[in-house]
């Protein structure tokens, strides 16, 4: 009975796990290029702050407080800047 | 023809628009004297430095006030008007932004006046709020023709930014929305709180890029006297504001005297702007503040074609 | 006859084996891993780059993205000396210093807030060896697009009905992409869909080949495929035709493992040739220290610590993940390395005879079976795997040997469209020190176009003009001289950073530092006995391919070997300016 369970229990996690490996499959570039233009995005709202020339304030200002979640993002991929290459590899499936 | 022919069909904005010293003041002040037997009037300065006031003999303030009958005026605070215009978004951000800025949060609301075009958009918004009050005609002495021409093309600017957005943003919840319903397994729509945001802001950049070429409710005045460089701005403030579809209502020509050279500076003006009234204030030796010398100085002005 | 099939067990054995013990002696002696300890994962969470993934999808992910073409071609050539030797190489190599290499990168990176490793090389040794770290990858990137495109047209010119299924295979992969992006198809169906349809492509280019005859023709294609596809936008090809890719690859893997087990291949070439086989240029090629030159995936592989810095590190879980996503992935790769080497090893005789005919051998050079497995590696490992899955499942050879070519040639497609946009970046960043000093220059140089040229035009100068047998050792040099780098910074790390006691950080730096001597050994032998020669051959025979080929390939390796000098010197100051450092503060 136990190994049934066993086996039963084996089967599902391969099956739960190919699932998963699966759809991670079918969207990692696009995750990355998801990420890399939300970045564009919030460069382009915020970069005032670095210095970028930035839209009307009237813009930034009401988009500023719904932008509170991604504000987080943009902090932690800022402070990425300069050592993209990681991503970029990832992006791109080099595999060799 | 008379000064009636900027009255509006229903409500309406005057723009009185030139460079600094050609008597923006003195013709707001004039116009706004004269309208106020027909119409419900608000006379407003946006003129960083502020005369109305002084012209119209009165102490005018940041807040609208009756000055006399059917006559209103206010001298909006630059400072004043910039914290109003971002005070909203700063009430939101300290809501929001608890747990991060809680300290920082008035180094940022600094930070964020002194952003460049801030004064622009304060004014837009302003003029904005303008519209949405009820008096059936506002008066506006503006700044300098530099800033005034900026405010006036700032809605194609926003709109050019805001479609920028939309498309960037739309093709970001393009991808979330595959990658999310390829996660979960079926097909799902997100809302975006940001894209509807912009959507609305674009519509709103739309209504008042129609506003400021609707020639019935704004009408721009184009203030000048008879020398060359204050009639060079205007010729290049015409150019500006035509790429937008925006069109002067009459042209002021302030301190007449009838001698050869104001004669032929009135030909020049008439060949270069055809169809467009010629109001014409003679030059006056005393000065002319308060609303009873305002009052007798008008049936001089004389209004051609 | 000796079955392959031990050996594979045998394999298997030892990889376990490595991991359980040197692995875990690695975890948690060496680094010190912990639970307890916060990853990036958790610490930088932003529901984006930084989120906490299952050890096994990790380890999947990171197993797709280091294996795919690269342990396919290094296994092939190395059978020219023999079974034994790659065997060896991919057996101790890959415990010793490919598997530990990718794990210490991870690592190093995880500890560093999944920063990559060049930052974490600019931190521990010098900026300097930071720019040392990009150049590598620049010179890496310019030599496998061009390694790459001969491969294909290689692939492409010998067996044409592969160039039919590929050119099938991309409106294929368009199509699924459109069913799991646009219809949102269940994803399994989605690929059942794309493998049936790429059986059909392999019928259908079974029986309408795409025959080009002329090199330079095919050469010209793929350059202008390369310089395309860097500006399509992903969705429509590259990400569906990746997603089909990986199931391409589990696919061959499997179906060659059970074919090789239930066939009982045995091996058909001798364990050992010769000590100095002629490989790599046709030239007597000692197996120490060529063989890094010849076998970089499935041993060990530079590029795979910058893809261990990227998403591995930053959604790895736990700290005790690691040694599942990054040795054991590695360990994985070095079981599709052997798989390759033994389709390769029991049917060479074989496919030599078949295929001697069409393949074009070099003046003077005798036909041997260790011969045709260096001019015509990619024939010799399709029809190898052909027969093997023949021998097991008796489908005709032609349909594995075209299956093999096109796992093979999608692979390739897929590091040709994205090398370019990578050596766009690397040339980008590598350009940083001279803003300063040369604005004008470094604006010319800085255009994104420019920068999207130069290592296309050299990479395709050198495909136009040399043969894999010298191209791709190159290549594996500049990988080798990156992992030997990225070696050294993980062990300084583990010495300098984490202050491990030195008995214990030698056990990283003394793999380290006889892969760097391995490497520039290698190197070197490669100048005088391969590169020079050539340059000098062609200028007396008047042959202007040999010479341009020769020269470029000359200058390429004095670089590599100025950098890795400097590497060394660099290394050697910063090891004694810490000494007095600490004898300061003593």
């Amino acid at each position: 009975m136990k190994t049934k369970q066993r086996l039963k229990y084996y089967f599902k996690s391969f099956k739960f796990f190919s699932s998963e490996y699966m759809k991670m499959n079918a969207v990692q570039s696009m995750e990355n290029e998801y990420s890399q233009l939300l970045n564009v995005f919030l460069l382009l709202l915020f970069g005032n702050f670095i210095g970028l020339p930035s839209p009307p304030s009237s813009i930034t200002l009401r988009i500023l407080p719904l932008e509170i979640n991604e504000m987080k993002y943009f902090h932690s991929k800022s402070a990425r800047a300069g050592d993209a290459l990681g991503d970029l590899f990832d992006a791109f499936n080099v595999e060799i | 023809m008379d000064l009636s022919i900027l009255f509006p069909k229903e409500k309406g904005i005057i723009l009185v628009c030139g460079k600094g010293g050609v008597g923006k003041t003195t013709f707001s002040s004039l116009f706004s004297v004269y309208s106020r037997k027909n119409l419900k009037t608000l006379a407003v300065s946006i003129d960083p430095a502020h005369h109305l006031g002084d012209v119209l003999g009165y102490s005018l303030s940041h807040q609208i006030k009756e000055i006399s009958n059917n006559l209103y005026a206010a001298e909006p605070d630059m400072e004043r008007l910039i914290k109003e215009y971002i005070q909203g978004s700063i009430e939101i951000l300290k809501y929001t932004y608890k747990e991060l800025v809680a300290m920082n949060l008035d180094k940022y609301l600094d930070a964020l006046k002194e952003s460049p075009g801030i004064e622009e958009d304060t004014l837009l918004d302003y003029i904005w709020k303008l519209k949405k009050m009820d008096f059936e005609i506002t008066v506006v002495d503006t700044p300098p023709t530099s800033i005034t021409t900026r405010v006036l093309k700032l809605p194609w600017l926003q709109s050019m930014w805001v479609e920028r957005l939309i498309d960037l943003r739309g093709k970001i919840m393009g991808y979330k929305e595959t990658i999310e319903s390829i996660k979960a397994g079926k097909k799902l729509k997100l809302d975006d709180p940001i894209l509807n945001e912009l959507i609305k802001m674009s519509q709103e950049i739309e209504d008042g890029k129609k506003f400021l070429n609707n020639k019935e409710k704004v009408k721009i005045v184009g203030v000048t006297v008879a020398e060359k460089l204050p009639y060079l701005e205007l010729k290049r403030f015409r150019n500006s504001i035509m790429e937008r579809n925006i069109s002067l209502a009459a042209i002021v020509i302030n301190r007449y005297v009838d001698d050869a050279k104001n004669r032929e500076f009135l030909n020049e003006i008439n060949s270069e702007f055809i169809g467009i009234p010629k109001i014409i204030i003679p030059f006056s030796s005393e000065d002319l503040i308060g609303i009873y010398k305002l009052e007798n100085f008008i049936e001089k002005i004389r209004v051609i074609e | 006859m000796i079955s392959v099939w031990i050996f594979l067990v045998i394999g298997a054995v030892w990889y376990l084996t490595f991991y359980f013990t040197y692995g875990k002696f690695l975890q948690n002696k060496v680094v010190g891993a912990e639970e307890k300890r916060l990853t990036p994962a958790h610490k930088n969470f932003d529901g984006i780059d930084y989120v906490p993934a299952n050890k096994y999808i990790l380890y999947g992910h990171h197993v797709g993205a280091i294996a795919g073409t690269g342990p396919i071609i290094g296994p092939t050539l190395a059978m020219a000396w023999g079974w034994l030797p790659a065997l060896l190489w991919i057996l101790i190599a890959n415990a010793i210093l490919g598997a530990v290499h990718d794990y210490l990168a991870l690592m190093a990176s995880v500890r560093y807030e999944g920063k990559t490793i060049a930052t974490v090389t600019g931190n521990v040794i010098s900026n300097r060896a930071k720019y040392i770290f990009l150049w590598f990858i620049l010179f890496s990137l310019i030599l496998i697009i061009a390694a790459f495109i001969i491969f294909d047209v290689s692939i492409f010119m010998l067996r044409p009905q592969v160039a039919t299924a590929i050119l099938i295979f991309m409106p294929i992969a368009i199509f699924v992409g459109v069913l799991i992006y646009k219809f949102n198809f269940a994803l399994k169906y989605a690929l059942i869909v794309g493998l049936l349809l790429i059986l059909v492509a392999i019928w259908v280019g079974y029986n309408v080949p795409l025959v080009i005859t002329d090199y330079n023709t095919w050469v010209t294609i793929l350059l202008i495929y390369g310089w395309l596809a860097g500006w399509l936008p992903l969705w429509y090809l590259l990400q569906p035709r990746d997603f089909l890719n990986v199931y391409i690859m589990w696919g061959g893997i499997i179906l060659g493992a059970i074919a090789l087990i239930i066939s009982f291949a045995s091996f058909q070439i001798p364990a050992l040739t010769s000590y100095t086989q002629p490989l790599v240029g046709y030239k007597p090629s000692p197996i120490w220290p060529v063989i890094v030159l010849v076998i970089a995936c499935g041993a060990l592989s530079g590029f795979h610590s910058l893809v261990a810095s990227g998403t591995s590190a930053r959604q790895l879980n736990s700290e005790l993940d690691a040694l599942t996503v990054g040795y054991a992935g590695m360990f994985t790769e070095g079981m599709v390395a052997l798989v390759v080497a033994f389709s390769v090893a029991s049917t060479l005789p074989q496919s030599f005879q078949m295929l001697a005919s069409k393949t074009t051998f070099p003046a003077g050079i005798p036909h041997t079976p260790y011969t045709f497995v260096i001019a015509n590696a990619l024939g010799a490992f399709t029809q190898g795997y052909g027969i093997v899955v023949h021998n097991a499942f008796g489908i005709d050879i032609i349909y594995g040997a075209i299956f093999a070519g096109l796992w093979f040639a999608t692979f390739d497609f897929a590091v040709l469209d994205t090398a370019n946009r990578l050596a766009r970046y690397a040339w980008m960043e590598i350009l940083d020190p001279i803003k300063e000093k040369f604005p004008n220059a470094h604006k010319i140089l800085y255009n994104r176009y420019v920068a999207s040229i130069i290592p296309l035009a050299i990479g395709g100068s050198l495909a136009y003009t040399s043969t894999i047998t010298y191209v791709w050792p190159a290549f594996s040099g500049a990988n080798q001289l990156l992992a030997a780098l990225a070696l050294i910074t993980t062990s300084s790390w583990i010495y300098y950073v984490l202050k491990k006691p030195l008995k214990i950080s030698l056990l990283a730096f003394i793999p380290a530092f006889f892969l760097w001597l391995t490497v520039t050994t290698a190197l070197f032998w490669y100048l005088f006995v391969v590169s020079y020669p050539m340059f000098t051959t062609g200028l007396a025979k008047h042959i202007l391919t040999t010479t341009y080929s020769g020269l470029l390939l000359t200058v390429i390796v004095i670089f590599l070997i100025i950098l890795d000098i400097l590497l060394i010197i660099e290394f050697a100051n910063i090891a004694i300016r810490r000494r007095h450092e600490n004898k300061a503060k003593a």
